[in-house]
């Protein structure tokens, strides 16, 4: 799962579904992997040529150079499995995306068209199989194809089929605008064929329906909404993940849109932070031999580190920050508990987390800030914290973290820190 | 002079036969030892199956063992031998004038290593296994992708025993 968005790469033996891509360090090839196995896939090598530069086309897209990719089944030969890859590494830049199955065939050039492939027959024909024993919502599921290819159908079980001549063509169903679904997708572009006139009726149409529905929601939106406004996050989210009947599950659905509209978006938070470092432990302890500079994502040299600062700010002054800061001195997750974990304090520069180590960081350990940001301060229990500190960024479990807190209106960002 | 003894010629007789009857038995024994072609097969074709108890086999055969460390040697592109290392730390790059091998765990996957393997003349032919030891220890055979651009990479279980032997200084190797 890849920011809401689930892409598998069709094959003839049944699609082979993209579980997730994480960075590699610089010095390996980027490998396909077979369900998290010690197995790089035989297609290995020619995705390590799609990703790194000079010509692969994943590097120029996310600036990193190694990859790991782990997919579901094995994809033994061809270069089909491109347009399906391309795709993933797009959605993962994503912070937020549809709910959306894509299945994707199709050669990727360097100038990002799509291919001609072959066995699109026997591809579908499998993904009909994969459709009868798993559960997936038509409505939220796309198929791409080459437009090269002939003989395209526009459906295929249920699920909208586009042919493709282009990268682009694809990502424009997982792109900026994050709520166009397929279906909506189309109505859209019949809107902007229907006269201005129908326009403004339907506008004012879809203004009565809001009206209609405020009334409708009565007493709950306005406790969900002062719960909101008070930053009372976990109490919000017990309310409304607990509906008490069909009506109220639905006004909850309801509600949780209009939160993911108050959603801070786009730029929102910039981070800024120092490292001060040293010779040696001891000399921690002189400031006048402590020198200071940017820090950087990866700490590479042998000197000693004695101190992180971060500071995150928000440009608008409606926005809050809180977050936490810990200090993983074995690597993230590596303990049951976090060495040290700070809650940061306001400084006019922003909200701002100051780490002294007591215990200098040695290769392998991780800094990890964590911010939450939104129209108030989250008072009370956030439980959501112990797994945003902890987990990988591609983990389910960090994953289920982040939706949980920004289902009420919230945005996570994470900063962190290696020493190599 | 010697004396015409029947009883002492039937007992030299009885002592030949039990020599030749040795020697056959030997014989019978060397026979089921593993043949040299299949030590060949083993260190020249990756895609060879040596039969189930090979290994235990060869630890109990000197001369196929000594069989297998000269094909090795006459083979293999490259040889790495046990590092004169400083220290007991972790190996992670091994150098010769042929090759560059190096194992960088995986970022993602903690139980993992990436084992690189360049070969520096572009143009030499590239080997198709990698076999490796530590002192005294058997050889641990593995069959190597294909290169391309002079260079493959193994994804390995960190506690696997190549991986282990990899990481030691006193791990030998040997590019066939």
């Amino acid at each position: 799962m890849l920011s809401g968005v689930t892409v598998h790469i069709l094959t003839t033996t049944g699609p082979a579904t993209i579980q997730r891509i994480r960075e590699e360090d610089s010095n390996v090839a980027s490998v396909i992997c077979l369900d998290g196995r010690a197995e790089a896939l035989p297609v290995s090598p020619a995705y390590d040529a799609f990703v790194r530069k000079p010509i692969g086309i994943v590097e120029k897209l996310t600036g990193h150079d190694a990859y790991r990719m782990d997919i579901s089944a094995r994809v033994d030969e061809g270069r089909s499995w491109q347009l399906a890859a391309y795709i993933a590494h797009v959605a993962l830049l994503k912070a937020t995306a549809p709910d959306l199955h894509i299945f994707a065939t199709g050669e990727v050039d360097d100038a990002l068209s799509v291919r001609a492939v072959a066995h699109i027959a026997e591809k579908l024909q499998a993904l009909s199989i994969f459709l009868e024993t798993n559960d997936i919502p038509r409505d939220q599921a796309v198929i791409f194809i080459p437009a090269a290819n002939e003989n395209i159908l526009l459906n295929h079980d249920g699920i909208t089929v586009h042919a493709v001549t282009a990268v682009s063509d694809a990502l424009q169903v997982i792109g900026p605008d994050d709520v166009i679904q397929p279906s909506e997708k189309l109505s859209r572009n019949n809107e902007i064929q229907t006269s201005g006139r129908g326009v403004g009726w339907a506008k004012w149409a879809v203004l009565l329906s809001i009206i209609g529905l405020l009334f409708w929601f009565g007493a709950n939106f306005a406790r969900w909404q002062a719960l909101s406004d008070q930053g009372r996050a976990f109490e919000l989210e017990e309310a409304i993940n607990n509906p008490s009947n069909v009506v109220a599950s639905l006004r909850s659905s309801v509600f949780r849109k209009w939160l993911s509209f108050r959603k801070p978006v786009d730029d929102y938070l910039k981070f800024d932070g120092t490292i001060s470092i040293a010779a040696n432990v001891g000399a921690c302890m002189t400031p006048e031999v402590v020198s200071r500079g940017p820090i950087t994502e990866t700490f590479k040299s042998h000197a000693t580190v004695c101190e992180i600062e971060m500071s995150a700010y928000v440009a608008d002054p409606s926005l809050k920050v809180v977050g936490r800061m810990a200090y993983w001195p074995t690597g993230l997750g590596a303990s049951e508990r976090a060495m040290r974990t700070m809650r940061g304090h306001n400084k006019p520069t922003g909200r701002t987390w100051n780490l002294a180590f007591m215990e200098v960081p040695e290769p392998g350990a991780v800094v990890r800030l964590i911010t939450i940001t939104g129209r108030s301060v989250i008072q009370g229990p956030q439980p959501w914290f112990q797994d945003l500190l902890r987990a990988t960024l591609e983990s389910p479990a960090f994953t289920a973290a982040r939706q949980r807190i920004e289902m009420l209106g919230y945005s996570v960002a994470v900063k962190d820190w290696h020493r190599k | 002079m010697p004396v015409d003894n029947p009883l002492h010629d039937l007992a030299l007789a009885a002592i030949d036969a039990d020599a030749q009857a040795k020697e056959l038995l030997i014989a019978r024994d060397r026979s089921s030892l593993i043949p040299f072609s299949t030590i060949y097969a083993y260190v020249n074709n990756p895609s060879f199956i040596p039969p189930t108890d090979f290994e235990n086999l060869l630890e109990r055969d000197l001369s196929a063992q000594e069989n297998l460390n000269r094909l090795l040697e006459k083979a293999s592109l490259a040889y790495m031998p046990m590092l004169a290392a400083a220290s007991s730390g972790e190996v992670t790059r091994r150098e010769t004038d042929v090759a560059i091998m190096t194992l960088t765990p995986s970022r993602v996957e903690q139980g993992q290593v990436y084992l690189k393997i360049e070969v520096k003349d572009l143009n030499a032919e590239m080997p198709t296994q990698i076999f490796v030891r530590r002192a005294g220890g058997p050889w641990i055979r593995t069959a190597l992708p294909n290169f391309v651009n002079a260079q493959t990479q193994l994804l390995l279980e960190a506690k696997s025993s190549i991986a282990q032997v990899l990481s030691v200084p006193d791990g030998e190797v040997y590019l066939c």
